[in-house]
């Protein structure tokens, strides 16, 4: 991925043990390129996010394939995570800040991605829920929220 | 998933043994604190020194642990990574959890105890 406009391609089971393996290797991977450090982080904690949730609700019953493609431009990296879950809206989720003394133990994933995302997409095609953002890798193209 | 106890004055420490703390192992996290609930102490400083990545479920299940752990006992947490202080403050739990830059002088609890 030093290579600019190179794709990755990777692809693990809707599981979250996998998933811990898959994004430690890309982990990994990300701190042999010359990328700056707290991007990976990001990506890694996007794609946790992103992924955890098509395990819970996209995959309720049978683990199936989550296909991953990332490719680096000049000042983003643009993600596509691909599955054949259960279809959603995910225009609605992570709009409103969670109140943090009501101390839910869940519902913070969509607000993470849309706050460490630009351009959130998401279509149901053939079957499969695309979705696709990116995220900058410059941090003052980052807009405050 | 490993945690240790420690003691640091009347405080408990709970120091967690791995550089994830995310949905894989979250579940497991609070079902070992739950477990350790008879051990003394307060508060409890959750020590995350190893921790290099916690994501939404693992924070989920540090909110939970304090519920679990009630009033009395205020769970607080330190030594967070660059990328886990992050985390605490988008989501403003870093105004909820107490925050320690270190982790305090900690004796190990022998397994007797």
């Amino acid at each position: 991925m030093t290579d600019r406009h190179k794709v990755l391609r990777l692809e693990c089971q809707g599981k979250l043990d996998d998933i811990r393996c898959t994004l430690r290797d890309l982990d990994r991977y990300l701190g042999t390129c010359a990328i700056p450090s707290e991007w990976a982080e990001d990506l890694n904690l996007v794609l946790a996010e992103v992924m955890t949730n098509i395990v819970r609700h996209g995959y309720p019953k049978e683990p199936g394939t989550i296909a991953l493609q990332l490719l680096q431009t000049d000042h983003a990296l643009e993600c596509h995570i691909i599955d054949q879950g259960i279809a959603f809206d995910p225009s609605l989720l992570g709009q409103i800040a969670p109140d943090p003394s009501e101390l839910n133990e869940g519902g913070y994933g969509w607000f993470i991605i849309r706050n460490l995302t630009r351009k959130v997409s998401y279509q149901h095609r053939n079957g499969q829920n695309i979705l696709c953002f990116t995220i900058p890798i410059d941090a003052s193209s980052r807009a405050p929220r | 998933m490993q945690v240790s106890f420690g003691r640091a004055g009347e405080a408990l420490v709970v120091s967690v043994q791995e550089t994830r703390l995310d949905a894989a192992v979250a579940l497991t996290f609070k079902d070992m604190i739950r477990d350790a609930m008879e051990l003394s102490g307060t508060p409890v400083i959750l020590d995350l020194s190893r921790v290099e990545f916690l994501d939404s479920s693992g924070l989920g299940a540090i909110v939970g642990v304090m519920k679990l752990l009630g009033p009395d006992r205020p769970l607080e947490v330190a030594a967070l990574s660059g990328s886990v202080r992050k985390l605490f403050r988008l989501t403003r739990m870093d105004t909820v959890f107490r925050i320690h830059d270190h982790v305090p002088q900690t004796e190990a609890i022998s397994a007797a105890e």
